[in-house]
């Protein structure tokens, strides 16, 4: 019934002279837009708390290569995995909870698939210091600079819808 | 009183999302062009280290398999930035529609 008032007030507003079915369907669909506010969704919404515990978790990444450059050699097992375990778990940790926090939200595979990518290559880098028993100051560097990388990507990725508005 | 022209509201639409996507498209190439470069550097460093010998030829492969997964993340946020353009591109032809159709009743 409300279509049929809907079709009535519209076609006496036409400016075309034939009045074809499938012009009736098209204002039915925007009738319908305007009474339900239609409007597309391809991403997650913009989430400040995860943007900020990204910028966390880079900072905290950040003060762990950089306390293990400036304070430690690699003299003297001064760079022995042992006295980095709890820096490793606290970061993990972290890099756990910011996968599984993007996993609960819909339209969210980008971001999904970026933490899922640094959370592997930081397990990797564990390992590989692990088995070492140390690092040198160059690998910290270029470990330092791949993770600032994915941060980067992560946060592009989290305030896309923000940049873009 | 006002008419309804389908055409008029379609270039009317298909301007809104021109309108749009061009204003942002700047803004996605600024970040590209800020992602390419990080990637450069990383590069650079990376055959450093392998000349210098903090990298065995294994790690260096090793690392250049990483690189792209790096790469990966990093379209993965290209994406994430091409969806909430196209997201905001298509809203606003809405936009027009809805305003169209709701001036006519």
């Amino acid at each position: 019934m409300i279509s049929l008032i809907f079709q009535i007030s519209i076609m006496s507003k036409l400016s075309y002279p034939h009045f074809l079915p499938k012009h009736f369907f098209v204002l039915i669909f925007a009738f319908l837009l305007i009474t339900s506010s239609c409007r597309i969704q391809l991403i997650a919404d913009y989430d400040a708390n995860i943007s900020e515990q990204i910028e966390r978790t880079a900072m905290k990444v950040e003060r762990f290569y950089l306390t293990m450059l400036e304070t430690t050699t690699v003299e003297n097992n001064g760079r022995a995995y042992d006295h980095f375990t709890e820096g490793y778990i606290d970061i993990e940790v972290e890099l756990i909870s910011l996968l599984n926090r993007n996993q609960v939200r819909p339209l969210n595979e980008n971001s999904v698939r970026i933490c899922e990518i640094t959370l592997e290559l930081w397990q990797k880098y564990k390992l590989e210091h692990k088995e070492d028993n140390s690092i040198s100051d160059g690998v910290i560097g270029l470990n330092r600079l791949t993770f600032s990388d994915l941060f980067f990507a992560m946060q592009v990725a989290e305030r896309a819808k923000e940049l873009i508005d | 009183m006002s008419e309804f022209n389908i055409d008029t509201t379609l270039k009317e639409m298909a301007d809104a999302i021109g309108d749009t996507i061009s204003k942002d498209k700047e803004k996605i190439k600024e970040i590209i062009v800020e992602i390419l470069n990080r990637r450069k550097e990383r590069m650079k460093m990376l055959v450093e280290l392998r000349i210098t010998g903090d990298l065995t030829q294994q790690r260096f492969e090793s690392r250049l398999e990483d690189e792209k997964k790096v790469l990966e993340a990093e379209f993965n946020a290209i994406a994430a930035l091409n969806k909430a353009m196209v997201q905001k591109a298509v809203n606003a032809a809405l936009d027009v529609l809805t305003k169209t159709v709701r001036a006519l009743l």
